[in-house]
């Protein structure tokens, strides 16, 4: 390629990238601060004096069945471009019904908007992974994340300090901007960096991944949705100050964590995020009630969050490679958020009710944050592995079926394994479930796992992953001799 | 005589180790039955007589439990040995050598199954190439077939007196350890000349 059309080739890139992340954020913000309990929502409610638990939940749901089913829907990048433009056109029709007063549109507003922007965010995914290599994709997300938080302290400031109908007017003035944004996005493979180009995808299961990320997902997105119910209302005397300082701690956090050196073990900075909820709920049930308590718990809560959240989606990001369809994995991910915060909110809601006799609904609450926190390290110690193991799985893959025989070859002799357990091992290292390598080889899934065990034991290791650096380290080792 | 080598489902050995299993958790569910009818009942726990009694029910029907989870491991053991044999024959004599203590031992047996993972002998297993314990050897001669056995710091040697292998039967048998064990048995003819497969 010349330098004139590696030059183009950079530009179509950067322009793809920068502009997806505007449309998205800009389209973000106002499902922050409108469609999901958005500031702005709370205010045009209050001033009826509506009742918005009902519209809340049904939105929540709404959300969660559009980012489920956006994967099998939406196929290719030009439908994603396409549900994009319908959903901003569509996103202000439907935010132009609460300039009225609440009637049933409200609650069908909230159902189709909530129902057609999970579908779009999960649509988000085709751009993110055409537009930005996997290890950047961390970057990208971290960008939509803090631009579209920005935006939202701004929509709930003019909602909170001037009015919600100012909040509504910007909010659509912003969909409008992301649908003259979201003409401009490319819809065919030009934008594709050249690296892409005759890569193949990855045919190594994700199931197993995919579930503990959700399950990874789920428990942070619990405490962040309690908080929701039992913090806020605590704090709501400082509506100035929580207009605008809410999200703050959360853009820093995320700021910081995108900047990070790439040396720097984030395992650490997860346990330090664990113990900073733990320390936000304790600083929240012995301090009072005051501005600077407020801020030391935000401060701890919404950082430990931005430090979660940018490390579920630099995973998701990551994972984007290995479905050929993006938005299904991308929306499966988000889906386990939306659950995460409605299952927050309800046990939050069923804690501080008035209804319900509780002696202490802040130490129930810090009894259900120790629960998940408690779960977190070794789900996240285990998604590690699972992650080790599919990195390892996925460049294994990508070798050409000779290469990879010549390694299963090598491991088999310097094993000292048995013709069988070296079909079992190359196999195994192909990414196969025991299942599979039990159907190919005629023999019983218990037994492969007996062989899987033997394999283990005579390398002295513990993992499918470990049996992988073995043969990477061995390639290495080949190549200095 | 010696079977085709192929999966055995629900040999004799199976059944009886089954059978126990079974026994045992009757039992177990038995003790616990009595366990919660006399809580249930209620005076348990204000009457002194009442309290040994559920005691005792509990600790007793610990030990169908223990044995419980015996025979499920055996069954597990046994399951694994049944669906990967190598050899399967019908009588044989077993000698137990010790390699530290070379005491003999002679037990007489039905139904023999040497398989990669262990050997089951009626319902009683011999496992290897599990737990630590790894197959380090195989002698076949005729009449006799002896497998070495054990963890870098003890060794067993179980020689299973069977009936003469025909040449065929002992290429595929041969063949078969070769491939499953990674072991090469050594073939002895007559006690004179030894040979590697």
């Amino acid at each position: 390629m010349t330098n004139k059309g590696q030059k183009v080739a950079f530009h179509t890139y950067m322009n793809e990238r920068r502009l997806s992340v505007i449309v998205h954020s800009l389209i973000s913000a106002w499902m922050l601060a409108f469609l999901f309990e958005g500031q702005i929502f709370y205010s045009l409610a209050n001033e009826y004096d509506y009742a918005p638990n009902v519209i809340v939940f049904c939105g929540l749901a709404a959300c969660f069945a559009g980012l489920l089913l956006c994967g099998l829907i939406i196929k290719t990048k030009k439908a994603a471009k396409q549900l994009l433009l319908g959903t901003c056109l569509l996103s202000i029709a439907m935010s132009a019904i609460f300039f009225f007063p609440p009637s049933i549109l409200w609650l069908l507003g909230i159902v189709i908007g909530s129902f057609f922007a999970g579908a779009c965010v999960a649509a988000w995914a085709f751009y993110l992974k055409s537009s930005t290599p996997k290890n950047e994709r961390i970057k990208t997300v971290a960008d939509m994340l803090i631009l579209s938080n920005i935006l939202m302290i701004l929509l709930n400031m003019a909602a909170i300090l001037v009015s919600g109908r100012l909040g509504l007017a910007v909010s659509m003035i912003m969909l409008i901007c992301a649908f003259f944004f979201a003409l401009r996005l490319p819809t065919d493979h030009e934008a594709i960096l050249p690296a892409y180009i005759g890569r193949k995808e990855s045919y190594v299961s994700i199931t197993r991944l995919l579930v503990f990320l959700c399950l990874f997902i789920v428990i942070i997105t619990i405490n962040s949705g309690l908080m929701y119910q039992v913090v806020n209302p605590a704090f709501a005397h400082l509506e100035w100050l929580t207009s605008w300082y809410w999200a703050l701690p959360y853009i820093m956090a995320i700021f910081i964590m995108r900047n990070l050196s790439r040396r720097i073990n984030r395992t650490y900075i997860l346990y330090a995020a664990i113990a900073m909820i733990g320390f936000s709920f304790i600083g929240f049930m012995s301090l009072g009630r005051g501005a600077a308590t407020y801020i030391v718990v935000n401060t701890l809560m919404l950082g430990a969050c931005g430090v979660y959240d940018l490390f579920w989606w630099s995973v998701l990001g990551e994972m984007l490679e290995l479905n050929k369809n993006p938005a299904k994995i991308l929306g499966i991910g988000l889906s386990a958020n939306v659950l995460g915060v409605l299952l927050g909110g309800l046990i939050g809601s069923a804690i501080t009710s008035p209804n319900t006799y509780n002696p202490n609904p802040t130490l129930l609450a810090m009894i259900v944050v120790c629960i998940t926190l408690v779960l977190l390290p070794p789900l996240h110690k285990h998604l590690s592995l699972l992650l080790k193991d599919h990195a390892f799985l996925s460049e294994f893959s990508e070798l050409s079926a000779k290469e990879q025989e010549g390694k299963v070859d090598r491991v088999t002799r310097f094993g000292n394994l048995s013709e069988r357990e070296g079909q079992v091992a190359s196999r195994l290292l192909q990414g196969k479930t025991y299942k599979t390598i039990a159907g190919e080889l005629y023999i019983s899934e218990n037994t492969v796992k007996y062989y899987v065990k033997n394999i283990y034991s005579k390398f002295g290791i513990q993992s499918r992953a470990e049996l992988i650096n073995i043969i990477l380290k061995d390639e290495n080792t080949t190549i200095d001799k | 005589m010696f079977s085709e080598i192929q999966p055995i489902r629900g040999g004799v050995c199976l059944k009886t180790i089954r059978k126990r299993q079974l026994i045992y958790a009757g039992l177990a569910s038995l003790s616990v039955l009595i366990g919660i009818l006399l809580l249930v009942s209620g005076g348990v726990w204000s009457d002194i007589h009442g309290r040994i009694l559920l005691s005792s029910v509990l600790i007793v029907g610990l030990v169908p439990m223990a044995l419980m989870a015996y025979e499920t491991r055996k069954y597990r053991d046994a399951r694994l040995i049944t669906d990967n044999p190598i050899m399967h024959y019908k009588t044989a004599v077993i000698s137990n050598i010790s390699v530290e203590a070379p005491m003999q031992q002679q037990t007489k047996h039905d139904e023999i199954i040497v398989s990669y993972f262990g050997i089951l002998l009626n319902d009683k297993t011999i496992v290897f190439n599990q737990k630590g314990i790894r197959l380090k050897a195989v002698q076949i001669g005729e009449g006799f077939i002896s497998l070495t056995y054990g963890t870098p710091t003890w060794a067993q040697i179980i020689r299973l007196l069977c009936p003469v292998i025909d040449p065929d039967a002992m290429d595929k048998i041969s063949e078969k350890f070769r491939y499953e064990t990674g072991i090469n048995p050594s073939l002895i003819s007559m006690g004179i000349d030894e040979k590697r497969f």
